[in-house]
């Protein structure tokens, strides 16, 4: 458990006997507040203004709940919900955060809030997002258009069965007449509603003066229903309205698919703002009010209890205390604070309440500032465009030139009916329905694989960016480094034992929320020690009661106080503290951040692979040389968030794609910034989303098999291209002299497909991951 | 033959009829969260068993 919150909310699920939650997440649930247990409910009766009365004495009320990252959340939160008295049903919308309560009239609404705020989910009144509501508006509307497209195709593919039957065993006119009369206003119900996905951005590009892939499939999709068309009132020729209907349906599922890798759009809501908290301690005419966020001014005063995020940007009025900031650099270590520092939203105060002067208002504040990095990182980003979107200009003339050719051809050695219908067929046939799904096939299933390696992604075509990256920068903090620190080296006094002094150490950092003393946790406490204070800033102090005297451990300055005759620090290479006992030393600690297992095969394998991994962190010079040289890499330190992003930017412009790794807040511009990015497990969410891929797990040892599929995956595809490429061009001869009828265009077009698909499979990487 | 005359505007109709009903329940939001309700299933299973389970102790 990382903090008490944690610890209370897992027990919190323990007895409510939901204990699957845990084995069946996919996703963080959000770190909890720790909030003073008084919680004023005055705020929370606002949210009675937004209770809708339904039928009876049944009400509703609509919350937004972020915090709901997988569906995991949902399920905990609606039967944890339920078993509050007066609640008679909970409907949770992941897609939209939204989570709607039914409750009887004399149900407390704020019993249901806190139990959210307990589990750590931020509760505000349901509002529509923008976002996610076109999100979800957009799988709506895919999804009616597939089925659509699925119903028509089923229907029109029996009739045309029949037709194509009739083809080779004789049919009576009237019969054939009858049955393409049928299939005609099915089809065009097809083209135009769920075709749709193609026509319009074809037609929009178009009008641009550029072609993509779409405006190849429109094509040949328009043409081959205006000759079926043509040949229904005519009563002679061929048509294709099985071909039609078949391709939209294959296209818009394959695309489907590959479009449903995308996080859940919940994580894009992710705010700077969900990082604070969203109730405050501010004296109000005298009093403590805990106000919400919103309503807090430059000016108030505000109280930070023991181990809450400081919600503004402020200046210390009363108190001592550590700050954790690695939210806004990246650093491990706290800085100490008192009267008149000024410390900033955002970070986390760790040994004692303050209180404090707002100085900034939210949009001020360092935070906000990360934030515009953030979106100025977004904005300068150029869209990736797909291999065949860069094509398609070249495939689309090539396709055009070879139907003229055929007509004219055609036309000279035979009748101007052959010939048509000959053109018609090189159009259709050449429809680029293999080639078009190669790709999202191919993505889809190449994510399938990474999900069994605990990898998320984000986006379809992560993959492939990371299949073309040439160039890595990585953070250290919580990337390549456990945040904790450890014991790793202890320079003894002559006379002193080791064990006596780890002892000595453990038994007075028991009472330290340091950092530090996570390193002194699994060792014996030495018995004969009391009295062990924790002074913020400068270290822990005890006595030995059986030999009299005072024992410190702590910072350089501290011991020295006590011990003048202390040697000088050892190195500046790693975290020192001393051990001192009235004015005699008796050591000094080494400690150090532990390497993430895995961490050193990653990076080899990202040399191997030629990225010329370079680290770069926010952290002193000395610590970032020492961890850089032991793996062997470049290294640059005291990076701010702006300037990792300008390094990404000045590879970028030597045309280098980029991939970046890090885990903080801090390292959300950076991955913005990057051509593809990986964030580590325990990122916040705002970095999350942010990232293409997401590791799940602490070992990094899946990166160099996450290197492997994404290659294997862009090798495949491009087999994919190759494959229907190929096929298109074979049988536009074949097409050309006639020798294609539309029932073998229609077979042909589906064995094409199937053949990327199952070559498509290949890409999940069964043999990579064991 | 003259069954087709028949057969096919009922069989058209029953198409309408399938896409209005689909048509229905995508707005009605039915397929919003594909991984949720599916997931729910086997979920439920496994909780249905504890509880169950914790009556019977209790009952002498």
């Amino acid at each position: 458990m990382c903090c008490l919150g944690c610890k209370a909310v897992a027990t919190l699920i323990r007895d409510a006997n939901l204990g699957n939650f845990y084995s069946q997440r996919s996703a963080f649930p959000p770190k909890p507040q720790t909030e003073n247990q008084t919680v004023d409910l005055a705020p929370l009766q606002h949210l009675d203004d937004i209770r809708v009365e339904t039928d009876g004495d049944i009400s509703q009320i609509s919350l937004l709940v972020t915090g709901m990252n997988c569906a995991a959340c949902s399920w905990v939160i609606e039967h944890l919900l339920e078993q509050i008295p007066g609640v008679t049903g909970v409907k949770t919308s992941l897609s939209l955060s939204r989570v709607d309560v039914l409750l009887t009239a004399d149900a407390s609404t704020a019993a249901i809030v806190k139990q959210l705020e307990a589990l750590g989910y931020g509760v505000k009144p349901w509002r529509s997002d923008l976002t996610l509501t076109a999100a979800r508006e957009e799988q709506r509307r895919d999804l009616r258009r597939i089925g659509v497209a699925g119903i028509g195709m089923m229907q029109v593919g029996m009739l045309a069965i029949a037709l194509h039957a009739g083809d080779l065993q004789g049919m009576s006119t009237g019969l054939q007449q009858l049955l393409r009369s049928i299939s005609a206003p099915l089809t065009l119900l097809v083209l135009f509603y769920s075709g749709r996905a193609f026509l319009i951005p074809a037609w929009r590009h178009l009008l641009q003066g550029k072609l993509i892939m779409d405006s190849s499939v429109s094509l040949a999709l328009l043409v081959a229903t205006a000759a079926s068309l043509w040949a229904t009132y005519t009563g002679q020729g061929v048509t294709y309205y099985d071909t039609v209907t078949m391709f939209i349906f294959f296209l818009l599922s394959a695309r489907f698919v590959e479009r449903r890798l995308r996080l859940s759009d919940v994580l894009n809501i992710a705010r700077l703002e969900d990082c604070l908290p969203s109730r405050v301690s501010t004296l109000r005419q005298r009093q403590w009010q805990r106000l919400a966020h919103a309503e807090v001014m430059p000016g108030d005063r505000i109280r930070v209890p023991l181990g809450d995020i400081v919600p503004f940007d402020s200046e210390v009025l009363i108190g001592q205390s550590t700050v954790d900031e690695a939210v806004l650099n990246g650093e491990s270590l706290p800085r100490t604070v008192s009267q008149g520092d000024t410390v900033y939203a955002g970070t986390i105060n760790n040994d004692s309440t303050l209180e404090a002067r707002v100085i900034q208002p939210p949009e001020s504040s360092r935070l906000a500032a990360l934030g515009q990095s953030l979106q100025q990182a977004q904005d300068d980003k150029t869209p990736y465009v797909s291999l065949i979107d860069r094509l398609a200009g070249r495939f689309v003339a090539g396709v055009i030139t070879l139907a003229a050719i055929t007509f004219i051809f055609q036309s000279l050695y035979s009748d101007m009916d052959t010939a048509l219908w000959a053109t018609i067929a090189v159009l259709v046939v050449a429809c680029p329905c293999a080639l078009s799904i190669a790709t999202p096939a191919t993505l889809a299933s190449g994510n399938a694989g990474l999900s069994r390696l605990g990898i998320l992604v984000n986006g379809e075509s992560a993959l492939l960016k990371l299949a073309d990256a040439d160039r890595a920068l990585i953070d250290k903090t919580g990337t390549l480094t456990r945040t904790k620190l450890h014991v790793d080296n202890i320079v003894l006094a002559s006379d002193e034992s080791a064990e006596r002094v780890l002892a000595l150490s453990a038994a007075l950092q028991d009472v330290s929320r340091h950092p530090a003393a996570e390193s002194f946790k699994g060792f014996n406490m030495a018995p004969d020690v009391e009295g062990a204070r924790f002074m913020p800033g400068r270290g822990v102090t005890g006595s030995l009661p059986n030999v009299g005297g005072e024992l410190r451990l702590g910072s350089e300055a501290y011991c020295r106080e006590l011990c003048p005759t202390l040697p000088s620090i050892p190195d500046d290479q790693q975290y020192w503290i001393a051990l001192v006992q009235d004015n005699k030393w008796l050591a000094w600690i080494g400690l150090q951040e532990q390497l993430i297992p895995g961490a050193e095969e990653a990076v080899n394998e990202l040399q191997t692979a030629g990225l010329q991994p370079r680290l770069v962190s926010g952290d002193r010079n000395t610590r970032v040389k020492a961890l850089a040289d032991k793996l062997g890499i470049p290294w640059q330190a005291k990076q701010t968030p702006d300037d990792k992003r300008q390094l990404i930017t000045t590879l970028q412009q030597e045309n280098h794609q980029v991939l970046a790794m890090g885990d903080g807040l801090n390292d959300a511009p950076f991955l913005a910034a990057a051509n593809v990015s990986v964030a580590v497990a325990g990122a916040s969410a705002l970095t999350r989303a942010q990232a293409d891929f997401v590791i799940t797990t602490e070992e990094l040892n899946r990166l160099p098999k996450l290197l492997v599929l994404a290659k294997r995956t862009r090798n495949i595809v491009r087999q994919n291209l190759f494959w229907a490429l190929a096929y298109n061009i074979a049988t536009i001869p074949a097409a050309a002299l006639g020798y294609v009828p539309p029932w073998l265009a229609a077979v042909g077009m589906s064995l094409s497909s199937l053949l990327v698909l199952l070559n498509a499979l290949r890409a999940r990487g069964v043999g990579v991951i064991k | 033959m003259n069954s087709l005359y028949l057969l096919i505007p009922i069989a058209l109709l029953v198409t309408a009829g399938i896409i209005a009903v689909l048509i229905w329940a995508v707005n009605s939001g039915q397929y919003d969260d594909l991984d949720k309700d599916g997931w729910r299933v086997l979920m439920d299973e496994e909780q249905a068993d504890a509880p169950a389970e914790k009556h019977d102790e209790h009952t002498p």
